[in-house]
């Protein structure tokens, strides 16, 4: 993006329509089937037909999923005229809001379903398994072979940087069970103190099973469109305000190629927050509340440090101090996070966004809702976007 | 390379990674070096990650760093590793530049941030792998 040119989708494109179907452990369902089921939800949602919907987007790992294609043909709706599949992970869902909202605003297309769907505990594991790539053979062999390892490592790095403790991990796994006993979707809803939290053994030092997202099955999905044709939807507007990806230098190879990444203890929103800001022409004081992509614990300081949603080396406090309840300065992960609504691979971290900025957060929803902060990344590459109500 | 399954924990060169397999398994470590700008680099691959040149040469290194980072698995996700839990993967800043990743050899209690350790080669289903030992 050139410094200070402001893209032309934003401020002029929004979300309108969430769906979703139930979150489980066993689905008894196609991935097709609950793909078409949760799009179908959303177009309902917002009061669209099959056939006003020209473009969907999509993403999914290791052909855990459907093509848009598919659930086109299941929705019988009419003609796409943009039809995108990434094989991406928890970097996409903000980047797949951005496609959809860049071919809105451009004309190629006019309502845009953007989804995931997968069995992602009853079918393939991604969380849990062993995949092949560029660099897998540097670590499968010794037994460095799965998500939780990886982020493990920059969790340690982290804690050693910036102090973090085992204590502060704590609190943040059990802030979101709070927001999660709120949440009729959530797989996780039980309370857990920090005291019970540090009671628990190890799965992969520095994480316990508290800090790992829950495998599941499940689809959600959202309608992006114009802000002009998103006012005569039945759902209000989440305007997309700012929005922005990155592959920072020293990304290397592939998603688990920790060695050419310099600094461990930051992920990618240390590289993305000028690009952020500068695109929604906002500071991180103009956010009222975040959804932070959660795949582990850890994240979520890493990236309200990235960010700069607190101070460098300040998360601990910030968090422990209980300003990201719902009661605090920047309530964080309203649904209870990836750690315990679930993990449709983030894509419900963006319709928990919305779902709070429509004021439809039930029970949960945070008392100032005019700006949110959503990220998708947990690694090297990834998104976020900043969404905001109609004025 | 062989006919076990793609997920079977055991090395996949490719055309790029060869060559660092076959001198780890004479003994040598080498981590690539950039001619151009001096940066080295892992894991092998066709150009420098950081200036883009195909002119690099498979440096030398005495193996000896300080760890970085690790961590300690306590529960294994393939059954290869059932029988080895608790071990540990360190992350290791070579004192002569670049940074490896290897199983660690050594208590599981003395793991710190910038522990002074060497590399050491260790052998699994008849390939050879690196790790890094405790140095004193």
């Amino acid at each position: 993006m050139t410094a200070g040119r402001r893209p032309s989708f934003l401020g002029r494109t929004a979300i309108t329509g969430v769906g979703y179907t139930p979150l489980s452990r066993d689905s008894g369902m196609s991935v097709h089937a609950l793909a078409v089921n949760a799009c179908r939800a959303a177009l309902d949602d917002c009061g669209l037909l099959p056939t006003d919907i020209d473009g969907i987007v999509t993403y999914s790992l290791l052909n855990d999923s459907v093509y848009g294609q598919a659930v086109a043909a299941g929705l019988g709706s009419s003609d796409l005229s943009y039809s995108v599949d990434l094989s991406l992970g928890g970097q996409a869902p903000c980047a797949a809001v951005t496609m959809a909202a860049m071919a809105v605003d451009s004309g190629v297309a006019r309502n845009v379903l953007v989804f995931r769907a997968l069995n992602g505990r009853s079918g393939k594991r991604i969380g849990t398994t062993a995949y092949e790539s560029l660099t897998s053979q540097f670590r499968y062999p010794i037994g460095f072979d799965v998500y939780s390892q990886y982020i493990a490592m920059w969790a340690r790095r982290f804690m050693i940087e910036t102090g973090f403790t085992f204590s502060d991990l704590g609190h943040v796994v059990s802030v979101q069970r709070d927001y999660a006993a709120l949440n009729d979707r959530a797989m996780q809803r039980k309370p857990l103190s920090v005291d019970d939290y540090l009671d628990s053994p190890f799965i992969v030092d520095p994480f316990r099973k508290a800090d790992c997202t829950i495998e599941a099955d499940g689809a959600c999905a959202v309608v992006v469109t114009s802000l002009d044709e998103a006012r005569s939807h039945r759902q209000r507007p989440a305007v997309i305000q700012g929005s922005a990806w990155t592959t920072p230098k020293g990304s290397g190879l592939d998603h688990a190629d920790l060695f050419s990444w310099p600094d461990w203890s930051k992920n990618c929103h240390h590289y993305l927050r000028e690009r952020l800001w500068q695109s929604a022409r906002a500071t991180p004081r103009d956010v009222d509340f975040a959804e932070i992509y959660d795949c582990f614990s850890i994240v979520v300081p890493m990236t309200l440090e990235g960010l700069g949603m607190c101070p460098t080396g300040g998360a601990g406090e910030f968090i422990t101090g209980g300003q990201t309840r719902l009661t605090g300065s920047l309530p964080v992960n309203t649904h209870g996070g990836l750690l315990c609504e679930g993990y449709l691979h983030g894509m419900n971290t963006v319709t928990e966004a919305v779902l709070q900025i429509q004021g439809r957060g039930g029970a949960r929803q945070v008392s100032k809702n005019d700006c949110c902060l959503v990220t998708s990344a947990a690694m090297m590459d990834g998104s976020a976007l900043i969404l905001t109500k109609d004025e | 390379m062989s006919q076990a399954s793609a997920s079977a924990p055991i090395v996949h060169p490719n055309l790029d990674t060869q060559w660092w397999w076959e001198a780890l398994a004479r003994g040598e470590l080498l981590v690539p070096t950039c001619r151009s700008c001096d940066n080295r680099f892992f894991p092998p691959q066709a150009f420098c990650p950081n200036c883009g040149s195909q002119d690099w040469h498979g440096g030398a290194t005495s193996g000896t760093g300080k760890v970085y980072s690790w961590i300690v698995t306590h529960r294994a996700f393939s059954p290869e590793f059932g029988d080895d839990v608790p071990y540990a993967i360190v992350a290791v800043d070579l004192d002569d530049r670049g940074r490896l990743i290897g199983r660690y050899f050594g208590d599981l209690n003395s793991l710190r941030d910038a522990l002074p350790v060497r590399a050491t080669l260790f052998s699994r289903n008849d390939e050879t792998l690196l790790g890094f030992e405790e140095i004193g």
